[in-house]
């Protein structure tokens, strides 16, 4: 079962192994906390997410055809919702991601606080992208597939916010002492 | 940066780094990156600001989430019903929006179903009762394309086309079969099930009615009969529900089967079968089912109605387990009540589609008189076998009869024997005696 690949081991949920899940849940669980984690102010919600792309898992299942890889299957899930929180969540507060103070993030470095602080002034669409690359680990062609854009945009828009948040390091540098 | 001095964009720097590169091209980088200093400034970039943003960690997930999402998990696999021990606090704002949500839908089905009303009663067409008028029908046109016949369709409907673009088969089929056809021409089943459908669907006032016949016959050419039967179901694209053939010793034989044949030709075929012989006895009933078929169909469209609606609501929330696993729980409910209700509503058209016929074709049973009789040595020699086996027999059921009743005769003579014995001795001394005679 560990060394099952991860289609695989959705192939054997359809035909009704728990386990199989089980597993696929333990590879991905805090990856995909991460994910909502990185993108969202509340840890709550995050965790609501994340439990709401396993159930959404669970119940596409049947429907599921190994044609494209697991984890894109799954972060195309993730960014559906995240895109529907987003909505959600702009209609009812003017509060943007990354400027308001958030407890659970207190206790995080200045490092971690200044490298989330960066990365939510880059635009949009290249900090998805630098953030699936970077923290999900997703190849080009999968960031292509998830977000539905051709995988020549996600390599310039890649490098534009890498470039971008070079400088912001760059410009970091000086008063940090090179900590 | 230039391209005359730099084989590399920036881009495919990164891609280098990042693995995205194809081997050769991977490889080609990497020496141009040993040589090139601005490239290898800007590698050590990247890679400061990957190592940077390693620095953005994550907390771990709560273990609750994910005790709650793999119970799902258990339950869903254990039953089909699985209920959630929700360890989430309650969120009554999604709750909310849920309902709102299913309220509009509601609404909006409502909406559509009132507005759907009068379309359908003004598209589709009043068809004729007889399965033949829908058989004319044209195989190219809509339901909601098809009038209504402006008079009664006269005479028998030469078309034989069925609406799945199976023209010929049916006709040829009937041309081939020596059996004359009555008024109606035989509908094809793709041809009646959907009409009976939406006849249901749209109020239709054509009566479902479910025939059934008995028949007798009495026949002197019982094979004869009994091809012609087949030939018979065969032309007229019915089937045997059951067939038994019974060839006793001495009496004639007899054929009983249970024949469905398509509701539209029972006549025609009821025609037929009395020609077999000489009918014993007959009977025919009719059952109408029009309203509970229109009753089950509506209860179907309704059932459909809410998985729509249900399934809906799913794809629209993004809610707690427990509400999406209930939602689902009665999914699966509804479609099993669908699937059921089809099932009968099935039964119920094939019952309307195809009568049966109960029949019974007997022999008229002759003595054969004409077998000829055995030889004269095989009649003394069976004449011989009879005899002996006549007294074998004899002797053998007198022995069998002493053996079983022999002990109570004996029980039965010693009661009896004594009195007997003293009788007659009495009687001896009374009446024999010497000097009987002058006794006083």
């Amino acid at each position: 079962m560990i060394m099952s690949s991860d289609e695989e081991l959705m192939l054997e949920f359809q035909k009704g192994s728990a386990e199989a899940f089980s597993e696929l849940f333990q590879r991905y669980v805090q990856r995909l906390y991460g994910f909502f984690r990185r993108r969202l102010d509340h840890p709550t919600r995050a965790e609501e997410l994340t439990q709401d792309v396993f159930v959404a898992v669970l119940k596409g299942a049947a429907r599921y055809e190994p044609r494209a890889l697991f984890r894109t299957y799954l972060y195309s899930i993730a960014v559906r919702m995240l895109s529907a929180e987003r909505r959600k969540s702009s209609r009812e507060t003017a509060a943007v991601s990354g400027n308001s103070g958030e407890p659970a993030q207190a206790a995080q470095s200045e490092t971690s606080a200044w490298v989330r602080d960066a990365v939510g002034r880059l635009e949009t669409t290249e900090r998805e992208i630098l953030l699936l690359r970077e923290y999900e680990e997703l190849s080009y062609d999968e960031i292509a597939q998830v977000l539905e854009i051709p995988v020549n945009t996600v390599r310039s828009r890649l490098f534009r916010a890498r470039m971008a948040l070079r400088e912001l390091l760059v410009a970091r540098q000086p008063r940090t002492g090179g900590a | 940066m230039d391209p005359t001095t730099h084989p590399f964009d920036r881009e495919e720097v990164m891609a280098y780094l990042d693995g995205e590169l194809a081997p050769e091209r991977a490889a080609a980088a990497a020496a141009h990156l040993e040589q090139c200093g601005e490239c290898h400034a800007l590698a050590a970039d990247l890679r400061a600001v990957a190592r940077q943003m390693t620095e953005w960690e994550v907390e771990a997930i709560p273990a609750s989430v994910q005790q709650s999402v793999l119970l799902a998990v258990e339950q869903q696999k254990a039953a089909k019903a699985p209920v959630i021990q929700e360890q989430q606090p309650p969120r009554n704002r999604r709750r909310g929006r849920l309902l709102i949500w299913g309220v509009v839908f509601s609404a909006a089905m409502l909406l559509l179903f009132v507005l759907r009303i009068p379309t359908l009663h003004y598209k589709v067409p009043q068809m004729e009762t007889g399965p033949a008028a829908l058989h004319s029908l044209p195989s190219t046109s809509t339901l909601a394309e098809r009038k209504r016949p402006s008079g009664p369709v006269p005479g028998p409907p030469p078309v034989t086309e069925s609406f799945d673009g199976q023209p010929a088969r049916d006709q040829a089929t009937r041309s081939a079969s020596a059996v004359p056809m009555a008024k109606k021409a035989p509908v094809p089943i793709d041809a009646i099930e959907p009409l009976a459908a939406e006849k249901a669907q749209a109020g239709e006032s054509g009566p479902m009615i479910v025939r059934h016949a008995s028949l007798a016959v009495l026949t002197k050419e019982f094979d004869a009969a009994r091809s012609a039967l087949e030939n018979l179901v065969k032309a007229h694209q019915g089937y045997f529900g059951e067939l038994n053939v019974a060839t006793p010793a001495s009496a004639g034989r007899s054929l009983t089967a249970t024949v469905r044949v398509p509701a539209a030709q029972l006549d025609a075929v009821l025609v037929e079968l009395r020609k077999l012989g000489r009918v014993e006895n007959e009977n025919q009933s009719a059952d109408d089912v029009t309203r509970e078929f229109a009753d089950l169909t509506a209860r179907l469209a309704n059932a459909r109605e809410t998985e729509k609606r249900l399934v809906e609501i799913l794809r629209e929330r993004t809610g707690k387990v427990s509400d999406i696993l209930q939602v689902e729980q009665q999914i699966s409910r509804t479609r099993q009540q669908i699937e059921q209700m089809d099932a009968e509503r099935k039964t119920m058209e094939n019952q309307v589609r195809y009568a049966s016929v109960d029949l019974r074709v007997i022999e008229e049973y002759k003595q054969s008189l004409e077998t000829p009789a055995p030889s004269l040595g095989t009649r003394i020699n069976n004449a011989a076998v009879d005899g002996f086996r006549g007294a074998a027999d004899l002797v053998l059921g007198l022995l069998l009869w002493l053996l079983s009743a022999g002990p109570t005769l004996l029980v039965l003579g010693a009661f009896v024997a004594w009195p007997a014995w003293w009788l007659v001795r009495r009687l001896r001394r009374r009446f024999f005696a010497p000097g009987a005679a002058v006794a006083p």
